[in-house]
């Protein structure tokens, strides 16, 4: 059963992030420039309208910029250490929980698909890295829980946001009583039956319910606001935008003149397309 | 104390919240502990129950039962085309990347000028309204969604304190600099703004009414005739030679020109100093420049910018036709904030035809003649100034160290304000609340909205204040400085502190060492 229920869960995950990714992807709006833009190579946080005839300029692009915007994005988060310190530090260590972990499970696999052992110094390191990340997760999944409950941003919390973070509860308590009766080899064993799509064997109650409930929020992913991690590629995407009018294809001309504005106040024709309602006035 | 709950918007009688005056944000010397106060309104035509000021200066409020269900069913309306692909695709996918993966970690209420101004009232937390919105939407997702997303069902007294509220914010978008996943907060009160005017028709009459419309209809938002736009411009050269002792002509119309400028109509009419700054700055540097006595093209406000997409897209394209028809090779965007995020930034997809004339700012080319044509004499501005940074064209545009250099080559005493450039704090009057200024309206500017930015030029000026000292603020941006006009009348900043405001281009002027007299005394 266990073994479907992985199986299950990781299909619906891919599926439900290609998906995700492709509905996120190639569309066309109005620019929403926020400086600084990371592949303009100035300092300051400038871009190419501070030049003269920007427009006969050669528009230099710097990969480096967007890696290191990247990399603040995702690891350093400095914007938000800026204004809450405190809170930063606890997010940056539950999301290297997290990371601890997927990073754990993956070392196993490797370990799995090489066909290789692991040796009896590696399985102690093993066993720590992946008693941090679950430690990390737990004691900051129930900051974060405790956080939503009391301050004034519990009047923003969707139940959403509890049912998660109690799967996160769940998920890290679980696999930190597991991992103090079992050792490196054994979840090696149980992920290698899993895998080859078999029934584990000697699975211990804790084991059981870290693999459900995993597997479950694994599977549930995909339709929760937790695919931020996606999505912010592509809010800083748009907010990196700085296409001009000529580096268009003809799809923005044809939804100039081919889309219906539709909306009904008095100064507007809804029927008539946008070039029609630019050019023809209505008071 | 409670606080206030994102589904309060919808249910709590009187004012959402009670401001007072002893918890805002504290100013610093002198204002340390001046008297305030407050002048509420309370309104059975107007919505003063949002926090007691009124921007949307027009009476909507439902008189009866039919009318609360057809406001909120109106607004149902407007909603399902916010969110269609046609009917809002110049903003759904910004919007929709917002509205659906915030994390509510509030960072972005720290970075907010209003929110920290007001002493951290709840509704003024760039995510409140968003929330709100948020919510709202949800409500029609089903039950489930709504139950495990948190949802409201509108009623008319959400849908009349959501539409305020979307004018509570400058749309200086600083908090999306400060989300960590990216969520723009600002465009989400815009879009609220929008869905209100291009459904409802509802918008302050400043925006709407009074602004685009009266700029398409006769010319300018002013109400400046193209007649009256050719006499402002001949008293403008009289009153140059009147007080520089220089005679220039300003070329109006000359077809073919290299440049057409183009000022916030609003400058020819109470900062006239700053027109002839150019005029002369130009004819120094000897360039081929125009301007346009043509109707809405002697504007270069483009007010949908704030709150409704095809207002932007028609201004910008009167904008654009009158270009070509002079056949100017490019536009320069004098010192208007609002004006070159509509230029640069926003026209550049929104109008029909593809092919522009190029756009650029006046601040690099200002730049470029300090640098290599003018013959200036940075004592004459041996005085302190600061530098706002206005939204529009530092963090919106890009345009960050241009006026810097200038400003360190002509001003001596040039120093920074904190923090400052694409982090800078706006100026209060952002996003069109700087000409909102019927009923109370300038009250919440003045004492919420403009207060961190007035203790940022406080704390500049620190050690040069007093009522005998000459302080100026360069504000590149008209909206910006007619909003520190406000701000500092309204504390009496210039009797008490010498504290003023001046334009770029004035700074320029006044260091020209073929001035006799200052420039920015005659102002």
């Amino acid at each position: 059963m266990l073994q479907l229920l992985v199986y299950s869960v990781l299909f619906i995950f891919l599926t439900g992030v290609a998906l995700k990714i492709i509905r996120l992807s190639n569309r066309i709006h109005l620019r929403c420039d926020l400086y600084p833009i990371p592949h303009v190579p100035k300092a300051h946080g400038g871009g190419y309208y501070e030049e003269v005839e920007w427009w006969k300029r050669e528009r230099k692009r710097s990969i480096y910029g967007v890696i290191k915007a990247i990399l603040a994005i995702l690891v350093i988060n400095r914007r938000k250490m800026s204004l809450q310190p405190r809170h930063w530090l606890a997010t940056f260590l539950f999301h290297l929980g997290i990371f601890l972990h997927v990073l754990w499970i993956l070392l196993l696999i490797l370990v799995i698909i090489t066909f290789s052992t692991l040796s009896e110094g590696l399985a102690p390191i093993f066993s720590v890295l992946g008693f941090t990340g679950l430690l990390l997760m737990f004691v900051f999944a129930l900051y974060l829980l405790i956080r939503k409950l009391t301050r004034p941003i519990r009047y923003y919390v969707p139940l959403e946001d509890y049912i998660i973070l109690l799967f996160v509860l769940a998920i890290s308590c679980s696999g930190i009583l597991a991992l103090l009766e079992v050792d490196a080899h054994h979840s090696i064993e149980v992920l290698r039956s899993l895998i080859a799509f078999s029934e584990p064997s000697n699975l211990g109650f804790f084991e059981t319910i870290h693999i459900a409930t995993f597997s479950i929020l694994i599977g549930i992913l995909p339709f929760t606001r937790i695919t931020h991690y996606i999505a912010v590629f592509f809010t800083h995407l748009a907010l990196w935008d700085d296409r001009i009018r000529s580096e268009f294809d003809s799809r923005l001309e044809e939804i100039i003149t081919s889309y219906r504005v539709k909306w009904g106040a008095g100064h507007l024709n809804p029927d008539l397309t946008w070039e029609e309602n630019t050019r023809h006035l209505r008071f | 104390m409670k606080g206030v709950g994102v589904t309060d918007i919808a249910k709590k009688a009187g004012k959402l919240i009670e401001l007072k005056v002893e918890e805002l944000m504290k100013l610093p010397e002198p204002y340390e502990k001046i008297s305030e106060e407050f002048r509420f309104m309370e309104s059975e035509d107007y919505v003063s129950d949002l926090d007691g000021f009124v921007a949307i200066d027009i009476e909507w409020k439902p008189k009866s039962k039919e009318e609360e269900n057809l406001l909120v069913s109106k607004f149902m309306t407007a909603l399902k085309k916010l969110l269609d692909k046609e009917a809002n695709w110049t903003f759904l996918y910004p919007l929709l990347l917002s509205l659906d993966y915030c994390t509510r970690c509030k960072s972005c209420s720290s970075a907010c000028h209003v929110y920290l101004g007001s002493g951290r009232k709840e509704i003024y937390r760039p995510t409140y309204r968003a929330e709100v919105l948020r919510r709202v939407l949800n409500s029609q997702r089903g039950k489930f969604r709504a139950k495990i997303w948190g949802s409201i069902e509108p009623n008319s007294k959400l849908v009349l304190r959501l539409a305020e509220l979307a004018y509570r914010c400058n749309l200086c978008r600083r908090c999306v600099q400060f989300c960590p996943l990216g969520i723009d907060n600002g465009l989400i009160a815009r879009e609220i703004r929008k869905l209100f005017s291009q459904e409802l028709g509802i918008a302050p009459k400043a925006l709407h009414s009074q602004g685009s419309i009266k700029h398409l209809k006769s010319g300018s938002s002013t109400g400046l005739t193209p007649e009256g736009f050719k006499d402002i411009v001949r008293f403008l050269e009289e009153e140059t030679f009147e007080k520089t002792g220089r005679k220039i002509k300003i070329p109006v119309d000359e077809k073919g020109s290299e440049i057409l400028l183009v000022h916030n109509a609003g400058d020819f009419l109470t900062r006239p100093e700053n027109v002839i700054a150019f005029a002369i700055l130009f004819e120094e540097a000897g360039l081929d420049w125009t301007l346009t006595s043509e109707a809405v093209g002697y504007d270069a406000v483009n007010y949908g910018v704030w709150y409704d997409d095809i207002q932007l897209a028609r201004i910008a394209l009167r904008h654009i036709e009158i270009a070509k028809k002079l056949e100017v090779e490019k536009i320069v965007v004098g010192e208007c904030g609002h004006a070159h995020k509509a230029f640069l930034v926003l026209a550049d997809r929104v109008i029909p035809d593809g092919d522009m004339v190029p756009r650029e700012s006046c601040i690099p080319i200002l730049w470029d003649l300090v640098r290599n044509k003018l013959n200036l004499d940075p004592t004459k501005n041996d005085f302190p100034v600061t530098l706002h940074d206005p939204c529009n064209i530092v963090r919106l545009s890009g345009i960050v160290e241009p006026q810097r250099k200038i400003l360190r080559k002509v001003c001596p005493q040039f120093r920074e304000m904190e923090p400052n450039g694409v982090y800078n704090y706006c100026c209060g009057g952002g996003g069109g609340l700087a000409i909102i200024n019927s009923l109370n309206f300038p009250e919440f500017r003045n004492r919420i909205s403009s207060r961190v930015k007035f203790s940022q030029i406080l704390n500049a000026f620190k050690n040069s204040l007093g009522p005998e000292k000459r302080n100026f603020v360069c504000a590149p941006c008209s909206n910006c400085r007619s909003t520190l006009r406000d701000l500092f009348e309204s504390y009496k900043a210039r009797e008490k502190c010498g504290i003023q405001h001046c334009g770029l281009a004035e700074l320029i002027a006044n260091a020209l060492v073929d001035t006799k007299s200052s420039f920015l005394n005659q102002s």
